[in-house]
């Protein structure tokens, strides 16, 4: 049986001058759900990018199931992870729902009776099969964000890697999303501004600033300390700050 | 509605369009587009006074306008800035060749009016069985046949490439026209100054977002080959739309059809005199 774990040691990243990540080490492994919060430009969506070999020039290194980050390992690396875009237009390119959906199980060589049942089941588990012939410049921007999900559904993949989920959802389909995240127990890392989202899904949050790792630990040691949070440009979760001022 | 909206709306329809789950959209796709290649090297083909066999070219395109009950006024409406370019492509011919033919009445009929004509045919004809393929056949479908007949992945991934990036180009031309619009009322189109860094954010913004498009692509596996070849079933109904098309215009361009049809009539019913 294969050992789900990202394993990143000392990884310092920038772009051109600027520094963007700053000696991190995280070492994630099967059934967690980690947490990456941060204020803007601390250098989240970065850290998930490199994971995913979408940058290369980084120092240190990363390991994907023990394999190394590199170009020659990347179609290996990618098979295992699925990557949701902050910007879910980015994400889909595809005329319908159905084809964009079924584009990873086919470049991966299956054959169309899997792809079919992999991207039925896919949309069905994001509560979006009655969007499969859709076309996508027709879809608001909640469906497309469903539709995203199950794009990357569909390739069943070990890793759940996703920026910003729970944007441009409402608040049915951010509890759908809740549910279904919550239902994905292998290995998932999610950034998000959304502390509320990250305390309903994450067991393990890591707080960056400035490129650096502040603090690693549990959800709830971190997101209920309102003196951290602060110090770094956060604030609590909205359900703590109201259950503190007792509204 | 901005006119970009509905420019974004009309782009956006040919693919509706060409998602449609009719006979004709079924088809096969790599055999539509050879037809329709096959189609356009045979017009092409057509000397410059073989007028009746080129009419006789347009029955191909007039049975596949019917058959796949496809809008000829939507049609010449897309068509309205190309088909005057085409049409004008010959004109200098009516000056050099002035060879007379026959006359209409006392109307002289030169070679030049004829070539000219010719050639305007040929080009509306060859840009309606173009347009036929593209409003029949997805772009997913024609990329695939692209590849099924070993075209290199690079040309493939820069068509479809291509394709995409003019719909994010329109998107965020509206995007950034409507923020622009919100910031300047009562102004009149976009300042002669703000032009500049516009059309400069414009490219940034487009570039960045077909670049997240193509890490995408690569993230779930794209290597530039499309590998969805096996879901293209071909059945008895492609091969004989295949075989039927090609024979009728095989049959169009070598035989003098209307003239054997005339001859027919001819002998069954024979006018007086």
């Amino acid at each position: 049986m294969k050992n789900i774990n990202i394993d990143i040691e000392n990884i310092t990243f920038s772009y051109g001058e600027s520094l963007v990540l700053n000696n991190i080490t995280i070492h994630a492994h099967e059934g967690e759900s980690i947490g990456i919060i941060g204020e803007n430009g601390a250098g989240k969506s970065t850290l998930l990018k490199l994971i995913v070999g979408l940058y290369l020039d980084f120092s240190g290194e990363i390991k994907v199931q023990g394999i190394p980050v590199k170009k020659k390992n990347l179609s290996e690396i990618r098979k295992m992870i699925g990557y949701v875009f902050q910007d879910s237009d980015s994400q889909l390119f595809m005329s319908t729902a159905y084809e964009d959906v079924a584009f990873a199980p086919r470049n991966y060589g299956f054959s169309e009776e899997e792809v079919d049942k992999r991207t039925i089941e896919a949309l069905e588990r994001v509560g979006a099969l009655g969007l499969r012939d859709k076309q996508i410049y027709k879809m608001s921007g909640g469906e497309k964000k469903l539709v995203s999900i199950a794009t990357i559904l569909s390739m069943t993949p070990d890793i759940i890697i996703m920026d910003e989920p729970s944007a441009a959802l409402d608040p049915k389909n951010r509890r759908n999303l809740i549910r279904l995240m919550n239902s994905f127990n292998k290995l998932k890392i999610i950034t998000s501004h959304d502390l509320d989202f990250i305390m309903d899904t994450c067991n393990r949050v890591i707080l960056i600033d400035n490129g650096s790792i502040i603090k690693d630990g549990q959800t709830k040691d971190i997101l209920h300390n309102e003196e951290l949070l602060e110090a770094h440009g956060l604030e609590l979760p909205l359900s703590l700050y109201h259950n503190r001022k007792g509204d | 509605m901005s006119k970009i909206d509905n420019a974004i709306i009309k782009l956006y329809k040919i693919s509706d369009e060409a998602s449609k789950d009719t006979w004709i959209n079924n088809i096969f796709p790599l055999f539509k587009m050879i037809l329709t290649c096959f189609y356009i090297i045979m017009v092409t083909s057509i000397s410059k006074y073989q007028m009746d066999i080129l009419i006789s070219m347009g029955i191909y395109i007039m049975v596949l306008f019917i058959a796949g009950n496809i809008s000829i006024k939507d049609c010449f409406f897309r068509l309205r800035i190309v088909l005057p370019l085409v049409c004008i492509m010959g004109i200098f011919n009516i000056f050099f060749d002035k060879n007379v033919l026959f006359y209409v009445g006392d109307l002289p009929v030169t070679g030049g009016i004829i070539s000219f004509l010719l050639l305007m045919i040929k080009g509306i004809f060859t840009l309606l069985a173009v347009y036929l393929l593209i409003i029949t056949t997805t772009i997913e479908k024609i990329c695939t046949s692209l590849s099924h007949i070993h075209c290199p992945k690079i040309i493939i991934t820069l068509f479809l490439l291509i394709y995409r990036y003019i719909g994010l180009l329109m998107e965020e031309t509206n995007r950034m026209l409507q923020a622009y619009r919100l910031r300047a009322p009562g102004q009149k189109g976009i300042k002669i100054n703000v032009w500049g860094s516009f059309v400069g954010m414009l490219l940034l913004r487009t570039f960045d977002r077909a670049e997240r498009v193509n890490e995408s692509m690569s993230l779930r596996g794209f290597t530039g080959e499309f590998r969805n070849w096996d879901r293209f079933y071909i059945s008895w109904k492609d091969w004989a739309y295949f075989l039927i098309f090609l024979g009728v215009i095989v049959l169009f361009r070598y035989f003098h059809v209307f003239q054997l049809v005339g001859r027919i009539i001819d002998h069954f019913m024979p006018l007086a005199g």
